[in-house]
């Protein structure tokens, strides 16, 4: 659907290569944990449709909204056919057509987000879910775009799944499934809706992260004994043991070079963030000063920071540098739980408690911003970001 | 493998004793049916393939009989439990429970887990041992699934320790998926950290009537 989509896009106006336009200082003006600091635009043409998404997406790609006079950059709505724009301090003018309005708008956000940024877009990506339409009990897995429209279901199995991960180059969601009355590891090919077991080892097999380079798999599996971290091939072959703690380990996530796995365990009695090579080695724990109990780490695609939830009298999500002064110094965002990177390396989704049912929301890390999904009905939580 | 072939066309009653086969396949549909119209092409509507990955064992002869429980810790096969009749009440008075974000066994609920394990092993062979770990809602949610599998495996090694096979002893998490109390205060946490022991009945002797 997304893939005939991108085929129909027609990049009109002036077909400016698209080289990274040098703009200075703007794109050095770092805050102090050093994300970019917001691009102050203005704009304006768009109404309805048009204007709500292309502002949404730009707030979460680095810019904010100000007055004409105080705007570095000047967007407004060009009369190409389609959704386009043209960027007055820039030889930018471009339209897109094909798809829907929203797509349109999306791949309009996107290219001047890359032009102006130069960071990976967002507004066209993806997310998985765990949504609990029912009671306790049952779980079941859903996608949608980024901002929660066009979300539809991938399982109604009546059973538990939970813990989707992209895989596949984002054709395939791994995740944990209970229809045999135990978690298992299943992939599900979103194309055919072809499923393969994955583990169904002894005992627990769950938390399914698939390596950046899209070669390995992270997994928690209980088999030997003691919840402990495992790699394997994409199929489950060639199975690895990382860890051979007592206690239990949980929530593995990779580097962005795919040679390291983070994951929480409870090794040392409360709960710790710990790296270790995928290809085996001691488990190596993460300083990290100001928060405790932690878990669900999520590494930045950009290598930069981890952002993990803390569990304080209440789920906190934290951000941490993994390079730089600030490193091993963590930052408290907002209240929520289960956070995760978007392409982009400044956005994050995550899941807040609103009365006691669960929300996704996106969260502008810098800007510490949030807004929540309000098109997914029901509980929603676990996503996982397709990048 | 080839229990689903075992329907006799033959004369008489033939008594077919499932003696350790296993069936993963009995997991063949995944899909619910009828749930209405799916925008994902395909999706939940293609059975497992259970023939890719290595389906890892504790062990294999050379006949290829399965040698299961290699050692105490190492859990069991136990992809044939969702086959296998459960009793829950035969120790509903026994839940072990737990104190916030720990998975040892207390010693005033260890009285239970050796209760419970004189009645396992007074009802012999053929019995096994389910234990279900769960977790209250204040951890989140991939850590909880480990921490209520943490707890039922603590339970596991109390019962392996004091003399029960490990073959008999298996463990399901459940997370915080399941809580006992479904409200959100202590009185509810404390009841929701809990190991829940059922007890596993006999493989069933499956007998096929010739209705001719």
């Amino acid at each position: 659907m997304i893939k005939g989509f991108c085929l129909l896009v027609v990049v009109s106006g002036i077909l400016r290569a698209a080289d990274p336009i040098d703009l200075g200082p703007i794109t050095r003006s770092v805050d102090s944990l050093g994300f970019m600091k917001p691009i102050p635009v203005n704009v304006t043409g768009f109404s309805g449709e048009v204007d709500s998404v292309l502002r949404n997406d730009l707030a979460f790609m680095g810019f904010e909204f100000v007055s004409a006079d105080k705007a570095l950059f000047q967007i407004q709505k060009n009369s190409a056919a389609g959704v386009g724009a043209s960027i007055t301090q820039l030889q930018y003018n471009k339209a897109f057509t094909g798809g829907s309005t929203r797509q349109q708008t999306h791949a309009l956000a996107d290219d001047i987000a890359k032009t102006i940024t130069l960071k990976p877009g967002i507004a066209q990506t993806r997310i998985a879910f765990k949504t609990r339409p029912r009671s306790y009990g049952a779980g079941e897995i859903s996608i949608s775009d980024y901002d929660g429209f066009n979300a539809m279901p991938v399982t109604r199995d009546g059973a538990i799944c939970a813990a989707p991960a992209w895989g596949g180059n984002n054709t395939l969601l791994y995740m944990t499934h209970k229809l045999s009355g135990k978690p298992d590891i299943l992939s599900h090919n979103l194309a055919s809706g072809a499923r393969k077991a994955i583990a169904r080892h002894p005992g627990m097999n769950s938390s399914a992260a698939v390596s950046p380079d899209g070669r390995r798999v992270a997994m928690i599996l209980s088999k030997s004994g003691s919840p402990d971290l495992w790699v394997s091939d994409l199929d489950g072959g060639n199975l690895k043991q990382l860890t051979t703690t007592k206690e239990d380990e949980s929530s593995p996530c990779w580097s962005p070079d795919s040679t390291k796995i983070c994951f929480a365990s409870r090794d040392s009695g409360r709960s710790r963030l710990y790296t270790v090579s995928a290809s085996g080695g001691r488990m190596q724990p993460l300083s990290i000063a100001g928060v405790s109990n932690l878990s669900e780490p999520d590494w930045s695609p950009d290598g930069k920071f981890l952002i993990f939830t803390a569990n304080m009298g209440g789920f906190r999500i934290c951000v941490v540098p993994m390079e730089g002064p600030l490193r091993g110094t963590a930052t408290t965002l907002v209240d929520g739980e289960d956070p995760v990177w978007a392409p982009n390396s400044r956005a994050v989704m995550f899941v807040k408690n609103v009365n006691n049912r669960h929300v996704l929301s996106l969260l502008d890390v810098p800007s510490k911003k949030t807004k929540d999904l309000g098109t997914i009905k029901g509980d929603a939580s676990q996503p996982s970001w397709a990048r | 493998m080839k229990t689903q072939n075992l329907f006799v066309i033959g004369f008489g009653t033939l008594l077919v004793v499932l003696t350790g086969c296993k069936s993963p396949e009995r997991f063949t549909s995944l899909g619910t049916p009828g749930g209405g119209s799916s925008l994902v092409s395909g999706s939940g509507s293609k059975p497992l393939d259970l023939g890719t990955p290595p389906l890892e064992l504790n062990g294999k002869t050379t006949s290829g009989e399965e040698v299961i429980g290699v050692n105490a810790y190492g859990l069991s096969d136990d992809s044939d439990l969702a086959n296998r009749d459960m009793d829950r009440s035969a120790f509903a008075a026994d839940t072990v429970y737990f104190g916030y974000d720990l998975a040892s066994v207390k010693a005033d609920e260890a009285t239970k887990v050796a209760r419970v394990l004189e009645a396992v092993k007074a009802r012999g062979t053929g019995y096994d041992l389910l234990i279900e770990g769960h977790a209250d809602e204040r951890g989140t949610e991939e850590y909880n699934r480990a921490l209520g599998e943490r707890r039922a495996l603590a339970i596991r090694e109390l019962l392996t320790k004091s003399g029960l096979e490990g073959t008999r002893v298996f463990t399901r998490t459940f997370g915080k998926d399941q809580p006992a109390v479904a409200s959100h205060d202590e009185a509810a946490y404390s009841q929701n950290r809990r190991g829940e022991f059922v007890l596993v009945l006999p493989k069933k002797l499956i007998t096929t009537q010739n209705t001719k």
